[in-house]
Parts: structure tokens; C-alpha cells; sequence
């Protein structure tokens, strides 16, 4: 999949706070779903505890969706800061529950159906993007996951997480460059065994 | 590689797309979310109240505020000023009502000295009891008051030395002609006691006016510089209004004692007046009362000896005729 693959994803077109009307649960529910577990898990939430987190998000955001206001912030920015608070707690309670389990997750794939192959590839990606993500800043971190693994533009990104836009640019740039370090090494060791 | 302005190589990219693909929410974690949301939400899939209202709305709602806002504001203004204004008309008549309640009683003696002159007895009071002193076969009022009111009520009054008064003429007040003149005075309360559930009325306001040549304006500003602890000065309007009210209040419970003949609730009531009011602007009006209190009582000498301070407080008061006159001690006007 390419960089222009992502670009025209749908997460992006829709991620420009094109929403005026507050929705139902319902729908952001069906609209948002996939965005706010993805987040949870850029964010380093245990993959066992996604799913208590996903539901935590929307109930919370069930509680405020009457006081959100569509004129000052996007949807979806609204429910990344939801989910970016819900991923501080779990985080905070898997530290005090069970230290080891702050580590890159042992994943199991999106798909069990899917070809062996893929599901390897998709356990070594999981691996390793996670642990260099971990090696980031959470300022840094969410910049990253949004614009180069959401394929967000900087500027959405900016009104996303309500920050300027050269911060964008500047975070963006530490983390890439801090990513690359470490993961680059990574695959390249993991070519090498391999190859 | 070290520019880090550089985007991510492809092999990244590619780690990233990958990556994207495996953390998708498993379809059965989605509908289990969903059936527990389903559950647990009642409008799971109606919008919240404000979501129809929309952007435009909110800016309608906003608009609702400051509007809300203005006419609260505006509301309070004329609240305000409607009551300050209100407070001024209740001060106003206040005044008002004082000021006609002692003409009246300023100009009733009088009524009664003419009356008494004119028919020459006074048989046709209705029996008021401190009338009886009015008649000759009485005993002298001393006696009378001593056994009719406690000493505590008579001395309970306001001290004399309040007001540097000089009391070196009492035994000439004491004289005995002020007989004559408390007949007349009780005859005056007679006529007085039969009538005093009417209101003044506009004939005997003339007669007032006729009878007691003394002007009467501005009494309260004629006596305020004399009194020197007046209280209401810095006090606001509104306090001073509802004081004045409440003091106005008194002194005529005050008086309707007194003109029914119960000289000991009258003296009570002024009592609470001093104590509530030690300042009051009122407080002529409460030392006219006491004085004509004590007269009722037969008390002249007391009477009198307050008179005479009343006299050196207030040398300009409009009720200074009345308070030299209710005992008749020979140095009023």
C-alpha cells in the first residue's frame, strides 16, 4: 500500500470537520468506530483492553455529545481528545495492574480468516511499529499516527489536535526522524535474519 | 536520512500501511460494543436536543443570552429605580402623615379651650378615664397617677440630662392654676377620645389652621441641625425611608394610647421608640408624646421639667407650643 493509498482513504476525506449537524451516538458510532480503536491503539492502549476502552469512549462521549458544540471543533477531533484521555487512564491502570504488559503488544490480526503470510507480516508490522512508537513523546506520537498512519494533512492535523501548524511540522519532523532510527534498525535486522 | 524534513522511505511507509491494516477493530468487537451501547443507551439513535439546532443556532442561542441578559439588566434597572422612587414617596408620606397627625393634635386643644369657653362644662365627655381628671370632685392627678401606673413605666423615660435643660424654675411649673388648664386639656381629649376613629377631616384641619397661628413648615428641617446624633444622615435613602416608616409607626400607636387614655401602653410604645430609635428622627415627636404622657398621668412636675428640656433641644420645633401648652405650666407661649 502506498502513501497515495492513504491519502485517499476515507479516514482523511472525512477527517476535515466537515460535520455541522451533532449526530446520534448511533452514527458516530458506525462513522467513527475504526478511527477511535485505531487511536486507542496508536496511543498504546494494550490491545486486551481495546475494546473496554472503545466502549468507555462512546459512553463518555454519549454523556457530552449534547454539550458539544460543531461550530468550534470537528467530530472527530472532539472524539480524539475523548479517546486520547481514555488511553492516558487505561495506560495509567495497565501500569498499576501489570508493568510487563507496557511492552509491544502480542497481537492477533485484524482477520484470523486471512492468509497465514499476511497475518505474519501483520504481527512483525504490529511489533515493530509499536515499539518505535513507543519510543515517542505522546505530543510527538499523536502527530505521527495522524498524519502518517491516518494520512492526515497537517493542517487537519493541526485543527484536529487545536495546535498551530508549524507545531505540526515540527513535531512531525522530530518524530519521524526519531521513528526512522529505530525502526529502520529494526527492519533492516529483521530483513537480514530473514534474508 | 538524517534531514528531517525528509518523508518516511517506502519501506516505512509500507511497515505503517501494514501496520494500519492489522489494528482495524475486529467485526465482533464492534457489535459486541454496539450491543452493549444499544443496551445501556436509551436515545442511542436519536441526536442529542441541541444537535438540531445546528451551527446556526448556536449562534441563535447566543444571541438568546445577550438578549436574556439586556432585559434582566434593563429589568433590574427599573426595579431599582421604581423602588428607590417608590422608598421616596413612602418617606414623603410619612412625613406627610406626621406632620398632619400633629397639627391635628397641636390644634385640638384649642378646639377644646374654645369649646369649654363656648358651653362652659364639660359634661358630655364619653367617659374616657384620664378625662376624669377634667372634673372638679376629682382628686389631685399626683395621687391618681401613682396608683394607676407603675413607677417604672413613668420613669422609664428618656433622661433629662440628654439636653444641657435648666431646671431651676421646677417648683414655678408645679403651681397649682394648671387645674383650670388640664380641664380644659381633658375636655379638649374628650372631644378628641369621641372622635378618633375618624380621620382628620378637611373642617378640622381648617380649624387647626385658624386656631394655632404658629406657622408649621419644614418643622423636620427647622430641628435637624439641633440634633446633632441624627443617624440618618449617612444611612441610605431606603433604610432611612423604611426607619422613618417603622418610627412613624410607633409614635402613633403611641398616640392612639394616648387618646384612648392608656397612658401606660402609650409610654411603653415610646419606650420601644427610644430603645429602637435612640436617634430617630422622630425623637420630638416621641418627647412631645412622653411629656403629654406624663400630664395624663398627672405628672406636671415631670412633665414640665421635660418640657423645658424639650424646649432647649428643639427651641424651634413646631411642636414646642404644644409641649409648653399640655401642661399648662405657665411658661408656654
Amino acid at each position: 500500500m502506498s502513501a497515495r493509498d492513504l491519502a485517499g482513504s476515507p479516514t482523511c476525506t472525512a477527517s476535515t470537520g466537515a460535520e455541522i449537524r451533532v449526530p446520534s451516538l448511533a452514527a458516530l458510532y458506525r462513522q467513527e468506530f475504526a478511527f477511535v480503536w485505531r487511536t486507542l491503539r496508536y496511543l498504546g492502549v494494550p490491545p486486551a483492553s481495546v475494546e473496554d476502552a472503545a466502549q468507555e469512549v462512546f459512553i463518555v462521549a454519549q454523556r457530552r455529545l449534547s454539550s458539544f458544540e460543531p461550530a468550534r471543533a470537528s467530530i472527530r477531533s472532539w472524539l480524539f481528545g475523548i479517546a486520547r484521555n481514555t488511553a492516558r487512564h487505561h495506560h495509567r491502570a495497565a501500569k498499576r495492574r501489570d508493568p510487563s504488559r507496557l511492552g509491544p503488544a502480542q497481537e492477533q490480526t485484524a482477520d484470523p480468516s486471512s492468509n497465514p503470510e499476511v497475518r505474519i507480516a501483520q504481527a512483525e508490522a504490529i511489533a515493530l511499529v509499536e515499539r518505535g512508537l513507543a519510543k515517542l513523546s505522546p505530543e510527538r506520537r499523536e502527530v505521527f499516527v495522524l498524519c502518517e498512519i491516518e494520512g492526515l494533512s497537517a493542517p487537519a492535523v493541526a485543527e484536529l489536535l487545536n495546535l498551530n501548524v508549524n507545531t505540526v511540522y515540527s513535531r512531525l519532523a522530530r518524530a519521524r526522524s526519531r521513528f526512522r532510527a529505530t525502526t529502520a534498525r529494526h527492519l533492516a535486522q529483521e530483513r537480514g535474519l530473514h534474508g | 536520512m538524517d534531514n528531517s524534513r525528509d518523508p518516511l522511505n517506502d519501506d516505512l511507509r509500507d511497515l505503517l500501511a501494514t501496520y494500519r491494516a492489522a489494528v482495524q477493530p475486529p467485526a465482533a468487537s464492534e457489535l459486541r460494543i454496539r450491543e452493549s451501547l444499544q443496551a445501556s443507551v436509551p436515545d442511542w439513535s436519536t441526536p442529542p436536543r441541541p444537535a438540531d439546532e445546528g451551527v446556526l443556532l448556536s449562534f441563535a442561542s447566543r444571541r438568546r443570552q445577550a438578549v436574556f441578559f439586556l432585559c434582566s439588566a434593563a429589568a433590574a434597572l427599573a426595579l431599582t429605580i421604581g423602588l428607590s422612587s417608590y422608598l421616596g414617596e413612602q418617606r414623603q408620606r410619612a412625613q406627610d402623615d406626621q406632620q398632619s397627625l400633629f397639627q391635628r393634635r397641636d390644634a385640638e386643644p384649642s378646639q377644646g379651650q374654645a369649646r369649654v369657653r363656648d358651653e362652659g362644662d364639660a359634661e358630655s365627655n364619653p367617659g374616657q378615664a384620664w378625662v376624669r381628671d377634667a372634673e372638679p370632685s376629682e382628686a389631685p392627678g399626683h395621687a391618681r397617677a401613682a396608683t394607676t401606673s407603675t413607677p417604672d413605666e413613668r420613669l422609664d423615660g428618656a433622661p433629662l440630662g440628654e439636653a444641657p435643660p435648666s431646671v431651676d424654675e421646677r417648683p414655678a411649673h408645679a403651681a397649682p392654676p394648671e387645674r383650670s388648664e388640664g380641664s380644659t386639656e381633658g375636655a379638649a381629649s374628650a372631644e378628641r377620645g369621641s372622635s378618633r376613629a375618624t380621620p382628620a377631616t378637611p373642617r378640622r384641619a381648617a380649624k387647626a389652621d385658624t386656631a394655632s397661628p404658629s406657622p408649621r413648615p419644614e418643622r423636620e428641617e427647622e430641628s435637624a441641625p439641633l440634633q446633632a446624633e441624627e443617624p440618618s444622615e449617612g444611612a441610605t435613602g431606603a433604610a432611612s425611608s423604611l426607619d422613618l416608616a417603622e418610627e412613624l409607626r410607633l409614635i402613633r400607636e403611641a398616640e392612639n394610647h394616648l387618646r384612648a387614655g392608656r397612658d401606660a401602653q402609650a409610654i411603653k410604645v415610646l419606650n420601644r421608640h427610644r430603645r429602637d430609635f435612640p436617634a430617630g428622627q422622630l425623637e420630638p415627636e416621641r418627647e412631645a408624646s412622653r411629656i403629654t404622657a406624663l400630664c395624663q398621668q398627672g405628672l406636671e412636675h415631670e412633665a414640665s421639667e421635660r418640657a423645658q428640656v424639650f424646649a432647649g433641644r428643639w427651641p424651634q420645633s413646631p411642636l414646642l407650643p404644644r409641649v409648653l401648652r399640655v401642661c399648662t405650666t405657665g411658661t408656654g407661649l
